[in-house]
């Protein structure tokens, strides 16, 4: 998918984050939890996202509980913590819900991985071109103020020792601010010494748009309008409260699922050709 | 043809609320004016521009480049590039605050500056976004763009990170970069104010023969102002050498070294390694001084000036036997009280890592450092020197190991960039900082600016003084605490031959009053002259700690150019002194 025009990309992250938020649903929401943390493994392998695991279960499980806890709309109770009824509606509902807010965490950490500020600068790049410049710039001088601000930091620590109270934050950010504006000077200087703001700027795309980002475009913009279509139609027909409507196996879980799964679907076929083409 | 042209130019700074505006090197008491500067670059020539530090190569370089002139008052003429573009040939006649009137267009494209700090050159997030930016400012489009950033990045090596964020390069590749970004706009002329100023022993080789390179293959002019000689010199046609304001000489290396010698033999100490222990012999061989190479202005030999031209001409010399020849082994320096006391600290198989998932930066690291001496720990960038000095002070700690100091002992750290240390309006307020802190008083304030040579800069802002008197009030600051062991990190980068002189001295001095220094650094030829005892470290590990003579002695490659130029010849020599000493 990295490989994609940033347009195929950020349209695929429209679509999927906003069906994951806006369906919330056992089935569905499980489907996009397995989807996005499918793909957040296929892009940073098993350990990272063993790492993240604790953190999404976690949100799972407070979800989960205190739904549960203190939400008793739902009319089978399983059991009762105290005077307090425990239903299994809520006890889905917070599930589902808690399922349904890891999926978007993933996603976006998926987007963070695939997408990056450079091409969504691309993309963006045309239509707000000072915008765009300005925050290249901004994300061009950020990590050189973090690292002055260690260094300071340390140096301080070594003259004096560790300081914590707020004189010295604020005195760290004065030095900071002012050995960064220091800096900036030269930064103005070169822009100025390759002629920035000679002339209209024009704007340098390092990606082109191939014949396999039409392909995939008009895929997606179909398996979405079809898992649009199929998501009003499941949730029409589905509530958790009073009773949990009963849940069985549905075509039309197979668009919305196709549309999530896209990105892997898509690696796949290129792994497949690659290790046909090798043969 | 010229590619720069000055002809009776003159320049000064606009004198403001009665105070002179320095910019810029303008931080001695009156900043850097230029009078009457007479100078021609030839098209295609590599010209290089020298002088102690503050006398105006700065302001000179600026002056060339419109966009960034300083404000000022000039006279004369000034032409650039002037029958490839007109801009040049405009006397512009004095009117304080103006800029000078060659039309901007052509020198935007045709003249490109390479500043001297490589970082805060860079202006995007990405590599080849850095590449484009120059071309995007000219509106070029962007087909053509990306041809010319692909050739670009190709011809310069770049290739490789293209993709990656400017902020994980190296400090090599940043300002390899900054030429690159600036040799995409196809300038014809590039000036060039201290590029290598802040760069290691390695990366600055590595630039200098990518400019090189771009002066033979493509032909564009280089006037590259420079304190590092040792590198720069066998590469130009033409040496500048500015004093005060103006050019006091203008010829070929060889003349150069010869006027230098003649003229100005406090400026002796800049020249290569091998120049001055060519120098230094003909001076103790003759007897008398300013003999030999400053007279012979037309001499069959020339002076040598690279390592190579350096071990020819001491391989002659003693054929002819004016330099004994390979007499003995000079005695190794033995301290006489190196192992008789309990070292002053101690580190025992220090481990560090930044973080769990990254490998360990230190492996195993043992170190005792004895009272009273300077050990410097040597070796390449990224190699772990600073972080191991870090761990020393106490700011990073050890993951396994220990670090032990003798009891009650203080520790003061000089970081690689003395900027980290100021936060003050001025020098005076902030050496006045910890004073109360640390018990001392104004007069002993005032007495250590005397002794540093600073008292004049007591109202000046920290930022405005120059490299080398930043290292020195960074370090009055340190020394104020009354610290037991210095530690210092790169202390010599972004110093001249002099500045560092002087940071010697200084290091004398404190070791004389009892205080152990620990040093790293990637300047051998520093730390030769300096240190007691050298470690090299390599892979996380201290290896060959030893006196430094017999450590550098021992080395092939990584030592000094005065043993690079004797190795097999005169044996043991590590210091222009060693050399003398066999005189």
């Amino acid at each position: 998918m990295k490989t994609y025009h940033p347009l195929v990309i950020f349209l695929f992250f429209v679509a999927a984050i906003a069906l994951t938020m806006c369906a919330l649903h056992p089935v569905l929401s499980v489907m996009a939890v397995a989807a996005a943390a499918a793909w957040a493994i296929c892009l940073k392998g098993c350990h990272a996202f063993l790492g993240m695991l604790g953190f999404y279960l976690g949100v799972v499980v407070v979800m989960t509980v205190f739904n549960a806890l203190f939400n008793t709309v739902g009319l089978t109770v399983l059991f009762y913590v105290g005077s307090m009824p425990v239903t299994a509606e809520a006890l889905v509902f917070g599930l589902s819900s808690g399922a349904l807010l890891v999926a978007v965490l993933t996603w976006f950490s998926c987007y963070q991985e695939v997408m990056g500020a450079d091409k969504f600068l691309a993309l963006f790049g045309r239509v707000l071109p000072t915008t765009s410049m300005m925050i290249t710039l901004v994300f061009g001088f950020i990590p050189g103020v973090l690292e002055r601000g260690r260094s300071i930091a340390n140096a301080r620590k070594a003259l004096v020792g560790e300081e914590k109270s707020l004189k010295a934050g604020v005195r760290l950010a004065s030095v900071l601010m002012g050995w960064s504006m220091e800096t900036g000077l030269i930064t103005a200087a070169s822009m100025k010494a390759r002629a920035y703001g000679s002339t209209q700027r024009s704007t340098y795309l390092n990606m082109r748009w191939t014949l396999r980002d039409t392909v995939a475009l008009v895929l997606l913009l179909a398996l979405t309008a079809a898992a649009v279509a199929a998501a009003v139609v499941t949730l029409s027909g589905f509530r958790f409260y009073p009773y949990l409507t009963p849940l069985h196996a549905d075509w039309l879980y197979a668009p919305y699922a196709l549309l999530l799964v896209l990105p892997l679907l898509l690696e796949g076929g290129e792994r497949l050709r690659w290790r046909l083409s090798s043969l | 043809m010229e590619a720069v042209e000055l002809i009776d130019f003159c320049f000064a700074y606009p004198v403001l609320d009665g105070r002179q505006a320095g910019a810029g090197e303008g931080f001695n008491q009156a900043p850097a004016a230029l009078e009457h500067v007479n100078l021609t670059v030839p098209v295609g020539s590599f010209t290089l521009l020298c002088g102690m530090t503050g006398s105006g190569k700065s302001t000179l370089l600026q002056c060339l480049k419109p966009e960034l002139a300083p404000v000022g008052t000039r006279s004369g003429i000034v032409r650039v590039l002037g029958e490839v573009q007109a801009l040049g040939s405009v006397a512009v006649t004095r009117e304080a605050g103006s800029s000078p009137g060659f039309s901007p267009e052509g020198s935007l494209v045709f003249v490109g500056f390479v500043l001297q700090d490589a970082e805060a050159q860079i202006v995007t997030d990405t590599v080849w976004h850095e590449l484009a930016f120059g071309l995007e400012n000219l509106g070029v489009p962007s087909n053509e763009i990306h041809r010319r950033v692909a050739e670009t990045a190709s011809y310069f090596g770049i290739a490789g990170w293209f993709e990656q964020k400017t902020s994980e390069l190296s400090g090599g590749q940043k300002q390899l970069l900054n030429l690159a970004a600036i040799m995409v706009m196809q300038p014809q002329l590039l000036l060039l104010d201290e590029p290598t100023a802040q760069l290691d022993p390695l990366a600055t080789k590595e630039f200098l023969a990518t400019l090189a390179r771009v002066n033979q293959e493509l032909g564009v002019t280089v006037l590259v102002a420079e304190h590092h000689l040792e590198d720069t010199l066998p590469l130009c046609d033409q040496v500048a050498f500015i004093g005060t304001g103006t050019i006091a000489f203008a010829g070929d290396a060889q003349a150069f070294i010869a006027w230098c010698a003649a003229k100005l033999p406090a400026f002796i100490p800049a020249l290569p390694a091998a120049t001055r222990l060519a120098l230094a012999a003909e001076q103790t061989g003759q007897g008398e001084p300013n003999s030999g190479y400053a007279l012979q202005e037309s001499r069959a030999t020339p002076c040598p000036i690279t390592v190579r031209e350096g071990r020819a001409w001491l391989t002659t010399r003693q054929a002819s036997s004016l330099l004994p020849g390979c007499v003995k082994e000079l005695e190794p320096l033995v301290h006489p009280a190196s192992h008789d006391k309990a070292p002053l600290l101690v580190a025992r198989q220090l481990w560090f890592g930044y973080g769990r998932t990254l490998p360990p930066v230190l492996r195993g690291i043992e170190l005792k450092v004895q009272r009273g001496r300077v050990h410097a720990i040597v070796g390449a960038n990224g190699s772990g020197k600073s972080t191991l000095l870090s761990v020393l002070a106490g700011v990073h700690r050890p993951q396994r190991g220990k670090v032990t100091l003798q009891e009650s002992l203080r520790l003061a750290t000089l970081p690689q960039d003395p900027k980290a240390l100021f936060c003050h309006d001025t020098l005076l307020q902030d050496l006045m900082e910890n004073s109360k802190r640390f018990d001392y008083h104004r007069l002993e304030i005032e007495a250590l600016m005397e002794s540093f040579g600073l008292a004049a800069y007591a109202h000046r802002h920290p930022y405005d003084l120059s490299a080398g008197e930043q290292q020195k009030a960074a370090l009055a600051k340190l020394l104020l605490l009354k610290p037991d062991i210095l530690l210092l990190d790169e202390p010599t980068k972004g110093l001249d031959a002099f500045a560092k002189q002087e940071l010697h001295g200084f290091l004398d001095m404190q070791t004389e009053r009892g205080s152990t220094i620990v040093l790293v650094s990637h300047d051998l030829d520093f730390v030769a002259e300096c240190a007691d005892t050298c470690s090299l470290l390599f892979n996380g590990e201290l290896v060959g700690t030893a006196p430094t003579h017999g450590f550098f002695a021992g080395n092939l490659f990584y030592t000094t150019a005065i043993e690079r130029i004797t190795q097999g010849i005169l044996p043991g020599c590590v210091t222009l002194k060693d050399v003398l000493a066999h005189e």
